[in-house]
């Protein structure tokens, strides 16, 4: 088992607003992994140290023991909370797209994904309910074969048939010793497939266990002890 | 330049981009025919069609030049920009491909509207920005004017270097908003402005003024510059006069855009926050 995600000691602030606050965590190969925390609590922040799109000078961050850069973004595979498709993009420009940038994409996997949903190729993204785009992101971020997977809020806004398939395409296609890190607020949706979960509150780790050590420990759910964490 | 990211920027604009140049050719084409026209007509409307044909031509130019600061701006200050920060290259790379291909783009479709305005002034006979006979003028200047050996020579050195000025001149001004664009950025995501098109606004014009003022004044000293020469017992000649600003251009503007490009590059790949 290889670790995946090191992060050791990051910190990062907007301004005087301190979002990370001394952040170590790692996570191993082939863990499905929970972030979860209040609004404001700095999730999205760690997601974007994880993908790239913020860099800081305190710390350390490494994925599969490279450095954030150009090596770490290609086992990476992230899928943000909103649709980030522009609405005038047709769905087999985005296939080129992804096919273009990344040696890892399985496009047949996702032509297939996206028929099996009703997702025409031809649409474009615009016309496509929240639902429909949203699987749309999802099955292009995991038709890619990564070692690391980062989905912030995939199920978030949509309707609990939509959310089945979606946490269906999430764990179809992963590769045996590829790690997932979803953030999410639904946590009984997702507390089943689980290996750990990790919270986050005002910037700061405080509680990064297995899902069944807790069950075993407690006796308590996670969403219960996310309850007692954050009331 | 990532070859796999300059191709992706080529492949999303070709088709808009081609569109554009392509509907730029028939109207320079319809120019050129009624330049003819009105050669053989006394009605203004050939004429004024041709002014109101140029405007138009001139303004697509410059919106094709925004499309492309707002594919920019897009990966900056959009959602969109959290896919294309993710892509496996430096995030100054994305800067990279944008200017590059903008200004591929923005030179092929320059050098269609000027051709095409020389082309009218020939079939009109009328001098409209004095394209067409920028090459006669010159020789003329310096065979009269300066009496200098090899004039045609000359009058060919002096056009290669107006249009490297003007090459330059244009990058620098795609490459200044590309940099308001950065700044901005950097600014609105360092203090959490949620007012990010604000900050856009206010940098724009701050910039612009710091433009302004630097080039102002540069044009005072290299007139005066000039003018001392020309006091001298050997005047510069209109050959070495055109040279001379051509070159200083080529460096103020040059240099300024290489600066540009540099900062947005250092602050695209060490502090970014979007």
């Amino acid at each position: 088992m290889s670790t995946i995600v090191e992060c050791n000691n990051l910190s990062h602030s907007y301004g005087k607003s301190l979002a990370l606050d001394d952040i170590s965590l790692r996570i191993e190969s082939g863990k499905i992994v929970g972030l979860f925390g209040p609004n404001g609590s700095g999730k999205t922040t760690l997601i974007k140290m994880l993908t790239g799109m913020i860099h800081d000078e305190t710390g350390a961050v490494t994925i599969c023991g490279n450095p954030v850069g150009e090596k770490s973004k290609a086992v990476v595979s992230y899928s943000p909370d909103r649709v980030a498709y522009r609405p005038d993009s047709k769905i087999t420009g985005l296939l080129d797209m992804y096919e273009l940038m990344y040696d890892d994409f399985d496009r047949n996997n996702a032509e297939d994904s996206l028929k099996e949903l009703g997702i025409g190729t031809e649409e474009y993204v615009g016309k496509l309910s929240k639902g429909s785009a949203e699987k749309l992101q999802i099955i292009l971020t995991m038709s890619r074969k990564a070692k690391f997977y980062i989905l912030d809020e995939p199920i978030n806004g949509v309707d609990p048939v939509s959310k089945e398939n979606i946490i269906k395409i999430m764990l179809g296609n992963v590769p045996d010793k590829s790690s997932i890190m979803i953030s999410t607020h639904q946590i009984e949706e997702i507390e089943q497939v689980l290996d750990e979960a990790i919270f986050i509150k005002e910037g700061k780790i405080v509680f990064h266990k297995s899902v069944d050590e807790l069950r075993e420990e407690t006796g308590k759910s996670l969403l219960d002890a996310y309850k007692e964490e954050f009331r | 330049m990532n070859k796999r990211l300059g191709k992706l920027e080529y492949n999303e604009t070709k088709k808009l981009f081609t569109v554009f140049t392509v509907i730029l050719v028939v109207y320079q084409i319809i120019c050129i025919i009624l330049g003819l026209i009105s050669r053989n007509t006394s009605s203004e409307i050939p004429s004024d069609t041709i002014v109101i044909i140029t405007i138009c031509s001139a303004l697509g130019i410059i919106m094709c030049s925004i499309i492309m600061i707002k594919r920019f701006y897009n990966i900056l200050f959009s959602a969109e920009g959290s896919i294309r920060l993710a892509m496996p290259v430096k995030n100054s790379e994305h800067q990279k491909v944008n200017i590059k291909t903008a200004l591929i783009w923005i030179y092929i479709m320059f050098a269609i509207f000027i051709i095409g305005i020389g082309l009218t002034e020939v079939t009109s006979g009328e001098r409209i920005y004095g394209v067409a006979n920028t090459y006669r003028n010159y020789i003329e200047s310096y065979t009269v004017m300066d009496r200098l050996p090899a004039p045609a020579l000359k009058a060919v050195i002096t056009i290669v270097f107006d249009v490297l000025t003007m090459m330059v001149i244009i990058a620098t001004l795609y490459i200044s908003c590309i940099f308001a664009v950065t700044i901005a950025s950097r600014i609105s995501g360092r203090f959490n402005i949620l007012q990010k098109n604000g900050v856009l606004f206010i940098v724009v014009v701050v910039l612009y003024n710091i433009k302004a003022l630097f080039l102002n004044n540069l044009y005072h000293i290299f007139n005066y510059v000039v003018n001392r020469v020309n006091r001298s017992p050997v005047p510069l000649s209109m050959y070495a006069f055109q040279l001379i600003l051509d070159i200083s251009c080529v460096i103020v503007y040059g240099l300024s855009a290489i600066a540009m490009y540099r900062i947005g590059r250092s602050i695209l790949n060490k502090k970014l926050d979007i």
